[in-house]
């Protein structure tokens, strides 16, 4: 049995399958890295919960325990270009970031699905 | 094993990403940076990421603008001190392990411009030359895990002089 992805949990399966094909896509595509690799990246990321892998707009990232008290309490992603993210704090303050400010800091808590979704295989639509 | 080392200044030619990246740190600016990657002579993976003031690039690379909702200013400073400023080591992390983390996550900013495809702040030049200093290099495989980020076994990070992109 498949245990479910962390964002399983958020967006559904076949938004995170989606997701996850469209970061490989992207890996192949632009950085001719190798199909297997480029699965076993995105993978990784997704489980590790790594802002350069997940990062996508319409986001809401926390603090860890272990992030420092004078970060901003909660951050939505307004859009990612990149290696950079347009963020919004909680008093709605937007700066730009690159993606390792997130890193070990924050973690992905909601996930508003900002995406149009990939249309149902034949025989299993609605 | 040597971790890492430092050579004077390379000149490199081919596919480079160059992009503008804001530091997202109070008293930092944004940076022109370049990423590039090649194979060195025993096949290995090998990337160059490499930065500067955007303001000391040539216009028609079209990183003179800043990026919305971020400092107006250029940094100069090098980038691995940065990414020190960036990320503290974390409790006994040995030298070797933090010099790697450092530069995994600098080459990681490269390789999230390059994956990205073009936007304002961000382009792909399919030849290019460019003039790179203070270049410090790090061995990022390791005997237990293997090459490092993407497959990366070194990534050289310098201060970039010039890069002019060439006729296909």
């Amino acid at each position: 049995m498949l245990l479910p992805l962390p964002i399983d949990l958020l967006i559904g399966a076949e938004r995170a399958g989606q997701f996850i094909n469209a970061r490989v896509r992207a890996l192949t595509e632009r950085d001719w890295i190798p199909e297997s690799l480029a699965y076993e990246m995105v993978c990784t990321g997704v489980l590790d919960g790594d802002p350069w892998t997940l990062v996508d707009a319409g986001q809401r990232w926390l603090p860890r325990d272990s992030a420092p008290d004078e970060v901003p309490a909660e951050l939505y992603v307004v859009h990612r270009r990149g290696a950079q993210v347009l963020l919004e704090d909680e008093y709605g303050q937007r700066a730009t970031y690159p993606l390792a400010a997130l890193y070990d800091t924050y973690y992905l808590h909601t996930w508003h699905w900002s995406h149009e979704d990939a249309p149902a295989a034949s025989g299993e639509g609605p | 094993m040597t971790l890492s080392a430092t050579c004077p200044r390379l000149t490199g030619t081919g596919r480079a990403t160059v992009a503008r990246i804001g530091c997202g740190l109070p008293g930092w600016g944004d940076y022109a940076l370049l990423y590039a990657t090649a194979l060195d002579a025993d096949g290995r993976l090998t990337a160059t990421v490499a930065a500067t003031d955007p303001a000391l690039l040539a216009p028609d690379l079209g990183l003179h603008q800043p990026l919305p909702h971020a400092p107006t200013h250029g940094e100069r400073r090098p980038l691995l001190q940065y990414a020190a400023a960036a990320s503290a080591p974390q409790g006994s992390e040995p030298a070797a392990a933090y010099q790697r983390r450092l530069a995994t996550q600098v080459l990681r900013t490269g390789h999230a411009a390059r994956v990205a495809g073009a936007f304002a702040y961000c382009h792909d030049l399919p030849a290019a030359v460019w003039d790179v200093e203070d270049v410090q290099e790090t061995v990022l495989s390791t005997e237990k895990h293997g090459a490092g980020y993407a497959g990366h076994h070194l990534v050289r990070i310098g201060r970039l002089l010039s890069v002019t992109a060439k006729a296909g």
